[in-house]
């Protein structure tokens, strides 16, 4: 019998993978179980934190995502306005994003200082967290790094706005802060992660005032590459004032006026709806809401009025999340005991499900989550 | 081309029923594949099926063939069945499975446990 050549894989005597399909495999696995298996050899733990393997492991994690995730956290200003005793204001919450049911809790390694920490935005498994204007934190809560940004690079910082994006064209990430010192002056300077640093990227004044629109505690959207944010110009001594969105290219780092549709005077903040641009506003006096979406981006004309959501008493909205869910509250009146409280409801923009006693009970920051190992090759990122 | 990789793999192997019992899963794989491509439930019912009957170390046999047979989307199921199959898992038993060797210094080893003794939270006895 004459001996057949075996084909190379039946050569191999210990009938082990190759190190390119262990990898394979790695980049399949959730972060936590990549984190441990960092200690299974030198090799290992430097193929994990390669740049390339957690783009890869990014990839795969989003095109897995049958479930949409956020994580909100309460907010301190908010919260101590309606409550005598205001909940942990600590904690942030891991929940699914189409009910908010809580699957688990995270805390940010500095305690204290987190009590006061406003969610600015999530890209990637990436948190931003502003203590301050001048404060701010990027955090991984899935690999537990933490990354204080430097200071400003600006003289004065007044009235700001701040946002943050993933910038792809880049492989990058962002922080945009505008700063509205003097109400005249507007001066916007950009934070890049793989530069450590702050950089001055525009200035503008106008005779105008400028007034830089409240967007309730949701994060500045991000659509076609583009941060957006909502200001207002009083013109002159004439009172009727424009409000319209300003929108930061992150990849031109340069900035333009889009126009809000025809609204009543009540605009409440614009925010992501699944991928466009939405614009929330409230009508006779919080008892209609309106959701207005950008099915083109950048063409003002193609602004929808998708949804009106009527309510049965004055209703505060709070958070609008990607899947299409409005957080409102609403106060009212128990005439038994003679005390007024805040009553929670999560209703679902589409077909107007209404969802009592959701599992957020108090005005909170939310923002869309998943996990990631970015920030683990961040240089200077501390682990706790 | 798939169909030249596959006469070739049967006419270089020998009369092994390992081989064999890999050659009947790996081979009607496309089929299947791109009969519930649309429905992931039923993808996930035959990786669970799979994940019973077929140990983890077999699993490493049909990676091989889906390998060489450069059959990419077998060998990306497979590869995210075995990340399924060991995600619970210990450092030793991943060691033992890939036949990685640790390399590390004397006390490097226990400096990584011990900062992200979180991520051993929870794992499977061996």
């Amino acid at each position: 019998m004459s001996k057949m050549k075996e084909p190379p894989i039946l050569q191999r005597r210990n009938n082990h993978l190759p190190y390119d399909i262990v990898l394979n495999i790695m980049e399949r696995l959730p972060v936590k179980s990549v984190i441990r298996f960092r200690s299974v050899s030198k090799s290992l733990d430097s193929s994990v934190q390669n740049h390339d393997f957690i783009s890869k492991h990014l990839n795969i994690n989003k095109n897995n995502l049958e479930n949409g995730y956020v994580i909100h956290k309460p907010s301190w200003e908010a919260s101590r306005l309606i409550y005598s005793s205001p909940p942990d204001t600590s904690v942030f919450t891991v929940a699914f994003d189409r009910t908010l049911d809580r699957i688990s809790e995270v805390g940010f390694p500095l305690k204290f200082i987190s009590n006061f920490a406003q969610i600015v935005g999530s890209c990637n498994g990436i948190l931003c967290l502003a203590i301050s204007a001048n404060i701010i934190f990027l955090w991984n809560p899935s690999i537990r790094k933490y990354k204080k940004l430097p200071n400003t690079c600006l003289e004065k910082l007044e009235y700001v706005k701040l946002g943050f994006a993933y910038h792809s064209e880049n492989d990058d990430y962002k922080v945009v802060r505008i700063s509205c010192s003097s109400l005249h002056i507007r001066e916007i300077e950009v934070y890049t992660l793989s530069s450590d640093s702050w950089r001055r990227v525009g200035i503008s004044s106008t005779n105008n005032v400028i007034l830089c629109h409240d967007n309730l505690l949701v994060p500045a959207p991000m659509v076609g590459g583009a941060l957006h944010w909502m200001e207002n110009i009083l013109e002159g001594k004439v009172i009727g004032r424009s409000m319209y969105i300003m929108s930061f290219d992150v990849n031109t780092e340069t900035s333009r006026k889009l126009a809000l549709p025809d609204h009543s005077d009540d605009p409440n903040c614009i925010a992501l709806f699944k991928g466009k641009l939405a614009f929330i506003t409230s009508e006779r006096y919080g008892y209609q809401y309106s959701i207005w979406v950008m099915k083109e981006y950048g063409l003002v004309e193609s602004w929808n009025k998708l949804f009106v959501v009527p309510f049965q008493r004055a209703a505060y909205c709070l958070a609008f999340t990607e899947y299409g869910s409005l957080l409102v509250c609403y106060s009212y009146n128990n005439d038994q005991v003679e005390s007024h409280g805040f009553k929670f409801v999560l209703i679902d923009t589409e077909t107007l499900h209404e969802k009592e006693d959701p599992d957020i009970q108090c005005p909170s920051y939310v923002a869309n989550f998943m996990e990631s190992l970015v920030l683990l090759d961040g240089a200077k990122a501390v682990s706790y | 081309m798939k169909f030249c990789t596959v006469k070739q793999y049967f006419d270089d192997e020998n009369n092994n029923n390992v081989t064999n019992g890999i050659a009947t899963t790996v081979i009607p794989l496309p089929n299947k594949h791109l009969k519930i491509k649309a429905n992931n439930k039923e993808m996930e019912q035959y990786e669970q099926e799979l994940l019973r009957n077929v140990m983890p170390q077999e699993l490493t046999k049909l990676i091989l063939a889906a390998n060489y047979l450069n059959f990419k989307e077998a060998l990306d199921f497979f590869c995210r069945t075995v990340a399924n199959a060991i995600q619970n898992k210990s450092v030793d038993y991943v060691r033992k499975f890939f036949g990685l060797e640790s390399d590390f210094e004397p006390g490097e080893e226990e400096k990584l446990c011990k900062e992200f003794a979180w991520s051993f939270e929870g794992v499977d006895e061996d």
